[in-house]
This record gives structure tokens, sequence and C-alpha cells, in this order.
């Protein structure tokens, strides 16, 4: 397993921009490591002589049921040209991320534990607040 | 066009490193064998060097020193289970842990501050901030269990950890791991975990949380450290142990020998986990770097990182333990 994901400087900020990039950095290493299969299938020596010399391969239905599985894709790295990008406004991929991680942010909700799991945990962090003579915390 | 049908074909799924050859591997074991027989461990609790001598260790009392013997090593390290489950609040995100070669990515923890995604300022963290932290890394696709991210800074000290526990259980759905600080409060979480879990059998059934700990270096198990591991493993919270020496300040500068200091207190605390309990499942883990003594630094991005994560995860698979390691 490997840990790290959102945290800047030396392991003393957190940062939702850096989380969501590195999501999505996981998520090409991933890719990566899962390395180039060899087989009958992906070696695709009859669609290549269906194709033959000179011929193409964007329209055989070898690349079209598959491409999904077998090309990355990105939300937050930009892979276009510098002028596709200077026409889409020139947001470079911190503003992207900030735009998705306050997206995530105000959308994605958590299923509340029940009221009595909630205030169960309550008291036992009571408890522990008495154990150490400090205030106890409502909340 | 007809071809002949594959035959006893070696086929490599995805792509890995070679960092070590077996010999090499061999050759760390052995030294830290010699250095948990002879050197030993630091132990300063007396219940935790009552579970050494109980186990068949040498101790030393007037220097609070444990020696282990090769077989009590090795005894622990194949009762350790390769295999555990890293149980979600929601069972839709349990995530079984292995170890061998697969790959697994969790966010970064114990963060102090956290930038504001609105000012762009960073902020000393507080509780509502571990709520929401958690919530967004709950909803990281790659995020596969968490680690508590930040901390809570607006409660008093001796509670914290209870604290940051509270607020992850109640943000999250997947597994996560917390530093709980010493004895008492590893107890308290898992009675939280307990109450989320519906009863503490439930909880030993199904762990939604691991304990995190630290061993000191070089060679010290301190008595919070052999206590989080005491109440962890009578408790069935999985022990998910983090080292943290630096090469070249408490560790030997050169990277096989912080290797085997490492590996050395990463063993002793997994030999006390199955003293405790056997088959207590432990998560091999590091979070040491190299000590640059010229800027008096430990730099988090040096290609010693990436040297020692990846060394970790090999002696790991050697080992058949789980593992982890920086990648960030």
């Amino acid at each position: 397993m490997i840990y790290g994901l959102g945290m800047l400087a030396q392991g003393i900020t957190f940062d939702y921009a850096q989380l969501v990039i590195d999501n999505e950095i996981a998520r090409m290493i991933k890719e990566v490591v899962g390395g180039i299969k060899v087989d009958r299938d992906t070696l695709a020596l009859e669609v290549i002589h269906a194709v033959g010399a000179a011929g193409e391969y964007i329209s055989h239905e070898h690349t079209y049921s598959r491409f999904r599985e077998v090309v990355s894709q990105n939300k937050l790295i930009y892979r276009g040209t510098r002028d596709e990008w200077q026409k889409t406004g020139s947001k470079d991929m911190t503003e992207r991320a900030y735009e998705e991680a306050i997206e995530i942010y105000n959308t994605f909700k958590i299923k509340p534990l029940p009221g009595d799991v909630v205030s169960k945990m309550r008291s036992i962090v009571n408890e522990a607040e008495e154990h150490f003579s400090v205030e106890l915390s409502t909340e | 066009m007809k071809q002949g049908m594959r035959a006893g074909f070696k086929s490599l799924e995805g792509m890995s490193l070679n960092l070590f050859t077996d010999d090499e591997l061999q050759e760390i074991h052995h030294a830290t064998l010699l250095v948990l027989a002879e050197t030993g461990v630091r132990v300063l609790a007396e219940d935790a060097q009552e579970y050494f001598y109980g186990g068949g260790c040498i101790i030393d009392r007037e220097n609070s020193i444990v020696k282990i013997p090769p077989h009590v090593v090795e005894d622990a390290i194949r009762s350790a289970p390769s295999n555990f489950l890293m149980a979600g609040i929601d069972p839709a995100d349990d995530f079984w842990l292995k170890a061998g070669s697969t790959i697994a990515f969790t966010n970064f923890g114990e963060g102090m501050e956290l930038i504001d995604p609105v000012t762009r300022m960073p902020h000393r963290t507080t509780k509502k901030d571990v709520a929401n932290v958690t919530r967004m890394c709950t909803a990281m696709d790659q995020v596969d269990f968490l680690e508590r991210p930040v901390g809570a800074n607006d409660v008093p000290g001796q509670v914290q950890q209870i604290h940051n526990a509270e607020a992850v259980f109640n943000n999250t759905t997947k597994h996560s791991i917390i530093g709980s600080g010493d004895a008492y409060k590893t107890k308290k979480i898992i009675e939280l975990a307990s109450a989320v879990c519906g009863g503490h059998d439930k909880f030993r059934e199904r762990p939604i949380y691991s304990a995190n700990l630290c061993p000191n270096s070089p060679l010290i198990l301190n008595p919070d450290v052999t206590g989080i591991i005491i109440e962890a493993a009578k408790g069935g919270a999985p022990c998910s142990l983090v080292d943290m020496c630096m090469a070249g300040a408490t560790a030997p500068v050169t990277l096989a020998g912080a290797m085997v200091i490492q590996n050395a207190e990463l063993l002793s605390a997994v030999v006390l986990a199955q003293l405790v309990k056997k088959g207590h499942p432990c998560i091999y883990g590091t979070s040491s770097l190299s000590f640059d003594l010229r800027t008096t630094t430990s730099p988090v991005g040096a290609p010693q990182l990436a040297l020692v994560s990846a060394a970790t995860a090999k002696i790991a698979q050697f080992y058949q333990l789980p593992s982890w390691a920086a990648g960030a």
C-alpha cells in the first residue's frame, strides 16, 4: 500500500486540490503497474491481417470495443495543445483541481450513523475527558 | 489462421521493481535476526517485558533490554497473517488487505494544517476539518481505506485522538487507521468503533479501525507503543506499524543498515503482537528517511525515500506480510 494522497510541505499541510490530483495520479499509476498483457486477443494478429498494410484501425471493431479500457482518461491534467488550452480559458491544473475539490466538497455526503450510535460515541468521548479531567465537549 | 496452443507459457501480469535478489533478502533477514538476538530492543514497560519473557526471550531487566531469539522472530513472522479484512463501516467499502504484489492507496495522515480551498491560505486544523477532510478522502475512488488525515487541534491535547476518531467514524464509510497515543486511548477508540459496529464482538469480526503506532529508533519500544500493541491485540484492532528511522541519525547512514534497524524494530513489534494474541494482523510499514547532515533535514522528496519505500515493500513480500510505504 502507498500512502500520501493530499499532503504537502513535508507532511504538515493537507490540501484538497492535492488530494484530487493525487487521486488522479494514483489511478494512472495503477494503469502503468497493470503492464501490457500479451495474449492472442491483445496481439491482435487477425486484426492486423484483416487491416493489412496501409489500412486503418480507427473504424475496426477491435479498437472500438476496447479503447475505453486501454486508453487512460484524465480530468485534471490537460493533454491538449497550448492553443487549445488558451482557447478554453488557460486554467492550470491547480485551478481545475480546486474547482473539482470544491464541487465534491459541496455535493458528497456521508449517510449519518444512527442517532443512538452517535450519542453512544459522545458518551465514550466524555468518559475519556473525565478520565483526563478536561472540560466535557458537546460536539 | 491456425496456430499452436501456448503450452507452459510464462506470463507476467503487470510490472514491478527488482530491488533485491533472494540472497540479499536472506542477508537482510539474517542480519536482523542477529541484531534482535544479540543487541536486543529496549522495552521499558514491565507488562510488555513479561510477554516477551513468556515467549522465550531473554530479558535484561536492569537495562530494560529484550533479546529475541531467531525462532521466536520466525514464529511471529509465520503467525502474523498475510491476508486480512480491513472492514468498512459500509460493507461495500470492505478492503481485503494482502501481502505480495498488490497495490493500493490511502491518503496522508496526520497533517497539522489545511489549505482553505477558497482563500488558499493554510490554517491549523480543527475537529470540523477532521470531519470534512475525512469526508473528502472517502469520496476519492483511489483511497481504498483511510488514515485519519488531519488532527483536531481545537480540543485538549490529552483527548485529541479520541476526538479525531469520533470525527472520522462519523464521516466515512471506509476502514480507518487512527493514531491513539497510548493504551488507554486505544481502548477508548476500540469502544467507539464497537459502538459503530453494534458491539465489541461485531467489531472483532469486522474491525473498522486499525491502531497506528511507531516504534522509536534505534531499537526502542517505548511504553506507549507497547501499550497500544497490547490493547489493540487484545481488542482485535489490527496494528499498523510505521517505522520512522532516519538513516544517518537514528540508524546507519547506509540504507542497507537502516533497513536492518527498521526491520528489527518492526519485527519486535510483530513479535509482541503475536505473543499477546497469536495471529493478530500487523501491517509492516515505513516512514523512514535519509537524514542530511549538511542541512539537518530529512527531505521527503529525495530519491532515498523511493528506495526505502521499495525496500520495505520487498522485505514485507519476503515475509508475506502486508506493507505500506510513503508515496508522496
